[in-house]
């Protein structure tokens, strides 16, 4: 998922790792068992077990797990940590655990499969009394002004060099984007949109509405949307307007067209996030109002990620319910090789088969090969 | 859901976001993760519906913009209408 240069800028994180690393250091006591989610190179493991953890389970879908064994091993902690390869939500473990700890959030905490795991491995691992850290994350709100980062969507598909380009505009103008904004950008009092609670959390969606009054005049670009992240009841870190530090930043969500803004305007924002299969379909609708009691409709905007992605007709029917799907000759091949993975045949055997039934397709041994390979690592065991 | 009759006002779901592609259009309903395709004149329907939660109207300007009908177009609008709601894609009232 991770290239391991991103594993080490995480490690090296000046706000998050030392929070991490204090909140493990208070919360896991000597013979504490405890379950690192994600686990990643096996940071959060190894630090359990200096704190005293008797036995540490880390999982970890990616690859990434097998250098964490390595490092685990090389520090003498291989018989303390039991390291799973897969997602927290397909395993099972042996007893419950006193601590759960997990580092799981995108530049959101609607991050893949993020809070669905945290609800399942809470409501099946966690030992009566046990703790999650995090413990809560609380997610804000503002209505931010940035003429560049409002550029990144639009200018580009506005000069076009003389022609209309408003096809490509209307996808930038959905899709949200990573940010580093002051607090000074901000025109509004943030407000808190949701707390999301890790002892509480149950499904993955989310709704977060928000009114702001506009206290310093300019221009509306869109909505801003970051994160505080209670580890523990004492120890917090966050992604806020103006917090340089942390290799985490804001999320900007554009608005349609920019507004302006006087003071004592009022912006009703709401935010709807949504797993859809693996990913978050984002949804964000906004209302402007003058000041004043008559609070004339300045603007109002209904916008989504869905409609941030180039896609084709054909391929959005097929996903649709009443569509007849028939397979296509790839997939015949991916079929044949599924119905040929039957425990007892090998991946050359497979591949001879496979280029025997489809001649015109695998002239070449090697070809045949990677083509099985490649479906034996996603699907067999 | 109401029983269905042109005196219903209807209103797309909150939790549904779409897509008009070429004339077509796919309906994503974000609480079930389930896609839905529209042809062109469902398409059109679903377009008037956000703008009508009227089905007299609606079935008013299919009159005007179709060569069909008034008995056809009631009952194709009825059964899209129908379906939709049965699916949670549009909610429906009573007047």
């Amino acid at each position: 998922m991770y290239d391991i240069l991103t594993y080490g800028r995480m490690i090296k994180d000046p706000l998050r790792f030392p929070a991490y690393l204090e909140a493990l250091r208070r919360t896991v006591k000597p013979g504490s068992v405890v379950l690192d989610m994600g686990t990643g190179p096996g940071i959060m493991a190894l630090l359990a077990c200096r704190f005293g953890a008797r036995k540490v389970y880390a999982i970890e879908p990616d690859p990434i797990i097998q250098v964490a064994r390595e490092i685990a091993a090389g520090n003498g902690l291989a018989g303390r940590i039991e390291f799973i390869e897969g997602f927290s939500t397909h395993v099972s473990l042996p007893e419950r655990v006193d601590v759960i700890v997990s580092d799981l959030n995108g530049i959101l905490p609607w991050f893949q499969q993020h809070l669905r795991s945290v609800a399942d491995a809470r409501q099946r691992f966690l030992a009566p009394g046990g703790v999650m850290i995090p413990k809560k994350e609380i997610v804000w709100l503002g209505v931010a002004e940035s003429q560049p980062a409002y550029s990144e969507h639009t200018q580009p598909w506005e000069a076009g060099h003389g022609f209309e380009m408003h096809a490509a505009r209307d996808l930038a103008i959905n899709t949200r984007q990573l940010v580093r904004l002051r607090s000074e950008d901000l025109l509004a009092a943030p407000q808190c949109g949701v707390v999301l609670d890790f002892m509480q959390v149950e499904g993955p969606d989310s709704r977060a509405d928000a009114t702001f009054v506009i206290t310093r005049p300019g221009v509306g670009h869109g909505l801003l949307v970051w994160f505080d992240c209670a580890l523990t009841d004492e120890i917090f870190f966050s992604n806020a307007p103006g917090c340089y530090r942390s290799g985490y930043g804001q999320t900007f969500f554009p608005w349609t067209r920019p507004v302006s803004l006087q003071s004592g305007d009022v912006v009703r924002l709401k935010l709807r996030c949504n797993l859809v299969a693996d990913d978050y379909v984002y949804r964000w609708t906004t209302e402007v109002l003058g000041k004043g009691e008559k609070a004339e409709v300045k603007a109002s905007f209904d916008q989504s990620d869905f409609h941030s992605s180039p896609i084709s007709p054909a391929s959005l029917r097929k996903g649709s319910e009443a569509y007849v799907p028939r397979c296509t000759g790839d997939g015949s091949i991916d079929r044949f090789i599924l119905t040929s993975m039957d425990g007892k045949a090998s991946v050359g055997e497979i591949a001879a088969c496979l280029s025997e039934r489809f001649p015109d397709r695998f002239k070449e041994r090697s070809e045949a090969l990677d083509r099985v390979a490649r479906v034996s690592r996603a699907y067999s065991e | 859901m109401s029983k269905l009759s042109l005196s219903l006002q209807v209103k797309p779901s909150e939790d549904v976001v779409w897509r008009n592609l070429q004339g077509e259009s796919v309906l994503l309903d974000l609480k079930s993760g389930v896609y839905f395709g529209l042809d062109a004149v469902g398409t059109r329907i679903w377009t008037l519906l956000q703008n009508h939660s009227d089905l007299q109207a609606v079935l008013q300007e299919l009159l005007c913009e179709y060569e069909v009908s008034e008995e056809t177009c009631a009952r194709d609008l009825m059964d899209l209408v129908g379906a939709m709601a049965e699916k949670g894609l549009v909610q429906t009232e009573s007047q």
